[in-house]
């Protein structure tokens, strides 16, 4: 049997005009048939709300007598259990009274601080089938129910904590004022403090034990079976549970030990170039994604959506980098390897050859200016040359680089691919050269055509004031200026060609180079985790809450809500659980139309 | 003229506007003031001697046949400059002439020029020492740039066929003339793109010549009509205008001189274009002021002349 006191004071008359009642229900505690007592305390203030809170002690303890009687109760019948409970009056939670009518009811954070009078009122409920109809008791006589207004919110407790989500959005947010997120903020707070107190001296590993441990005694009000197999599962669950975080643990420790003595040596100013390879930056990720899941394991001591999400794109990475070694190992051989290699290089090399040769002739039709077409196809020329040369010097390096271009994957395969990145670059890196060269030959022509064009129209640039004025120029610098804007523009063409063949060429590495880090880093940032438990409407992944009325009294005096906790959208969820941007590493993307004047101005674009 | 008198007008309407300015009561009969805002001596419907002087253009400013005559002379003098200097090339392109005697030749005259100009014409601030090393520094530049660039122009256009060069050049001419400074103050006068456009079609014509020297004559001679000429011509055209007439005589005899020697057809439309220009548009010009209806006044927009 239920039964819960409240002690009452003297001065409750003055709450004789209480127009609102908010009274919270946990439900994990409903369904607990211990006798409880009700303890809390309120303050009261003239014009602000007061808020009583009462917490929920047990006060004759669960002994064995109780539980056989609660045993008999409901071997007999579901339906005797139910009436047998549900003549109960039982009370749970805060209450808060206010001198008028409040929208939702909610008490406001300040008022929570200030717990120091005893108690003042009871507040009894019964519970019949659907509703919950209660009654404010006062020196054992009920107050008018005209006089008082209740809501009665009906929660699960166990799911609203294990929401990461809820956890994260409403707990931070400390605005109590807009409607539901409040009150949820509220609950969460109230019901942390709680289990704070109790589980701060547990160690960090043993808090998820802890949680289950409370809501497993909600579980023996049913069927014995159902109820060892349930303590079963969570047993189960907790320690392997644990086993994956120390293990986790332990891998993240380890790294942190290798990369210390490993790379301790090794100057800032190596460090930062090696970076800037593909291979490198995938290297320097791994190693931040596993320092977080080291700090958060160690901060929250479970595992986090974000924890998760990572150790599951790690864990994918590493299953598809070993499928992919097993699939080079058993068709490709590392000396046939090289030599394809060696071909596709050479293959491009001389590509690039025929290319200057066709420009040096007519190409496509268009006459350009014979002596400055025969200067720059002979540079360029003379340039692959020295490539050529270049390359049978770079033999060794690239045998080794393929030797551990297979094995690399044991790290996962988005290794591979950066080291596939990694290659592609320093295969056409000529190209870049010859990139590089026509666009600094075309950027000084266009500059000084538009400079001397101005000089035609008889204006010139106000650097003073950041704008084209009109100038008189002497007769000298008209001559010498015509002549020299008629040399450039006649020379435009030429170069204009050079400078478009380049950057096409440029354009088209750049693309694949893109694509291959654009797999790479949606492998890094995979959230199978988060996916595979929405897919499963896990409650870890619900993140918002749902009210339901239940019941409502004709007087719309009383009544009874159920907050449920509904899923987010994909979308909503990925996003909320992608790992935070490093500000140092962020690189500002540039616009469309900036590349776009950057290519007609002829300045040479970067990778981004 | 009513130059004068409009000058007259606005300069007494200064006056007066300052002077109502500093005094506060009603003026004496002498002084009629344009305004509504003080009680005068006058009914408010008086007008004096200076009504309607603020109308720029409907008391007559009309130009008699011998000025508007004298005023193209200087358009025939460029069209006839330009058509030497064509002759000029064309005779080079088929080595008629040689280049030494066009370089020889033209260096020459603007020698010769020079002197003539600086000491006997223009006496007031010529100092032949100080101007003279400036001069001589421009011309030293000309020569060397030209020589240098000679080996350039020669190779510039040569893909590009005849026939765009040809209407490039003619193009480029047209712009030179249109846009040059003939003394007139109109928007449209731009004496740079006019210099400059001569230069490009100089330039654009040189590739079509055998030889490097023959470029670098191209170039001189294109230099000393288009960029060096015009200073004497102005000053002459400003100051002496007889010296004008016969000038523009002299050259008009020149450049028939040697279209008639080039080809009869050349010649033909030679004449028929300067007879046109010289005495058929002013007869038109001078015909159609007499129908003149747009009246300008203190209501337009105003125009800023930079002095």
């Amino acid at each position: 049997m239920v039964q819960l006191e409240l002690n009452l004071k003297e001065d409750v008359f003055r709450f004789a005009s209480v127009k609102h009642i908010d009274v919270f229900v946990s439900s994990n505690i409903v369904r607990e048939q211990e006798p409880r007592l009700a303890f809390g305390n309120y303050s009261y203030s003239d014009h602000a709300n007061t808020v009583l809170k009462i917490n929920l002690k047990t006060s004759l303890g669960f002994n064995n007598e109780m539980l056989e009687k609660l045993k008999l109760n409901t071997r007999k019948s579901e339906k005797f259990a139910e009436a047998v409970f549900y003549q109960n009056y039982e009370l749970v939670g805060v209450i808060n009274f206010s001198p008028e009518k409040l929208n939702g009811g909610l008490p406001l954070p300040d008022a929570l601080k200030k717990l120091s009078s005893p108690i003042v009122s009871i507040v009894t409920g019964e519970r019949s089938k659907n509703p919950m109809i209660y009654k404010v008791w006062y020196r054992n006589q009920p107050v008018q129910e005209s006089v008082v207004n209740t809501v009665l919110i009906i929660y699960d407790l166990q799911k609203l904590e294990l929401s990461e989500l809820i956890r994260k959005q409403f707990v931070n947010d400390t605005t109590y004022e807009e409607g539901h997120r409040g009150f949820v903020a509220f609950l969460l707070m109230k019901n942390n403090n709680v289990i704070n107190e109790k589980s701060k001296k547990m160690p960090i590993a043993k808090r998820r034990t802890s949680t289950t441990a409370i809501s497993s005694s909600s579980t023996l009000l049913r069927s014995e079976w159902r109820t060892v197999a349930e303590f079963l599962f969570v047993c189960i669950k907790s320690s392997v549970a644990n086993v994956l975080l120390s293990l986790v643990m332990w891998i993240s420790n380890s790294h942190q030990f290798c990369y210390k003595i490993l790379f301790n040596n090794i100057p800032e100013g190596t460090k930062e170039t090696l970076r800037k390879t593909a291979t490198g930056h995938q290297f320097y990720i791994r190693r931040n994604q596993l320092l977080y899941l080291q700090d958060s394991l160690h901060k929250d001591g479970s595992v986090s959506l974000r924890s998760g999400n990572i150790i599951s794109s790690i864990v994918l990475d590493l299953c598809l980098g070993f499928m992919l070694i097993c699939f080079l190992l058993k068709t490709v051989k590392v000396d046939k390897l090289l030599d394809d290699a060696l071909e596709v290089i050479t293959v491009l090399v001389n590509t690039l050859q025929e290319l200057i040769f066709w420009l040096m002739g007519v190409p496509a039709g268009l006459k350009l200016n014979r002596p400055l077409n025969d200067a720059l196809g002979r540079f360029f020329m003379y340039h692959i040359y020295l490539w050529k040369t270049y390359i049978s010097v770079l033999k060794p390096v690239f045998t080794f680089i393929l030797e551990s271009f297979i094995f690399i994957g044991i790290c996962g395969v988005t290794f591979h691919l950066s080291l596939l990145s990694d290659l592609l670059s320093v295969a056409t890196i000529h190209i870049y050269c010859f990139y590089g060269y026509a666009t600094r030959l075309y950027g000084l022509q266009f500059s000084g055509l538009s400079a001397l064009w101005r000089l035609f129209r008889g204006k010139k640039w106000n650097p003073l004031r950041n704008r084209v004025d009109s100038h008189e120029y002497s007769h000298r610098e008209l001559f010498i200026g015509t002549m020299l804007f008629t040399v450039l523009l006649f020379l435009l063409p030429t170069t204009l060609v050079y400078y478009c063949v380049f950057s096409v060429l440029r354009i088209i590495v750049l693309i694949a180079e893109s694509l291959i880090k654009w797999m790479v880093k949606a492998l890094n940032l995979m959230p199978l985790y988060v996916v595979i438990l929405r897919i499963f409407k896990s409650d870890r992944v619900a993140g918002e809450v749902f009210f339901t009325i239940c019941h409502h009294s004709s007087n719309k005096r009383n009544m009874t809500l159920k907050m449920q906790l509904v899923q987010v959208p994909y979308g909503h969820l990925i996003k909320q659980t992608l790992p935070v941007e490093d500000e140092n590493n962020k690189r500002l993307i540039p616009s469309w139309t900036t590349l776009l004047v950057d290519i007609i101005t002829g300045k040479i674009i970067y990778p981004l | 003229m009513d130059f004068e008198t409009s000058i007259l007008c606005t300069s007494s309407q200064n006056r007066l506007f300052s002077r109502s300015l500093i005094d506060s009561q009603p003026e004496d009969l002498d002084m009629w003031k344009k305004i509504l805002y003080k009680k005068q001596a006058f009914p408010d419907n008086y007008v004096d001697q200076s009504f309607l002087c603020d109308l720029n253009n409907v008391n007559g400013e009309s130009y008699s046949i011998q000025q508007s005559f004298f005023c193209t002379t200087a358009v025939t003098q460029e069209i006839c400059c330009t058509c030497i200097f064509v002759v000029i090339f064309a005779n080079l392109v088929s080595e008629t002439l040689s280049p030494s005697f066009v370089i020889s030749s033209s260096g020459l005259l603007v020698v010769i020029f020079y002197l003539f100009f600086s000491t006997f014409l223009d006496k007031t601030c010529y100092n032949l020492l100080s101007k003279g090393f400036e001069d001589l520094k421009s011309v030293v530049i000309f020569m060397s740039f030209a020589l240098g660039f000679s080996s350039i122009m020669k190779t510039l256009t040569e893909t590009i066929s005849t026939d765009t060069v040809y209407a490039m050049s003619t193009f480029m001419f047209l712009v030179h003339l249109v846009f040059h400074d003939y003394g007139a103050h109109a928007v449209i006068v731009s004496e740079t793109i006019s210099i400059n456009a001569a230069v490009f079609a100089t330039v654009c014509l040189g590739s079509r010549l055998p030889n490097e020297i023959y470029t670098f004559a191209l170039l001189l001679i294109g230099a000393e009509v288009f960029v060096l000429s015009p200073v004497p011509r102005r000053y002459i055209q400003e100051n002496c205008p007889f010296g004008q007439v016969v000038l523009t005589v002299l050259l008009t005899c020149i450049t028939m001189l040697l279209m008639g020697s080039f080809e009869t057809p050349y010649l033909l439309c030679t004449t028929i274009v300067l007879v046109c220009v010289n005495f058929l548009c002013p007869l038109y010009f001078v015909y159609c002021q007499a129908h003149k209806r747009h009246i300008s006044g203190p209501w337009d927009e105003a125009v800023v002349w930079s002095s």
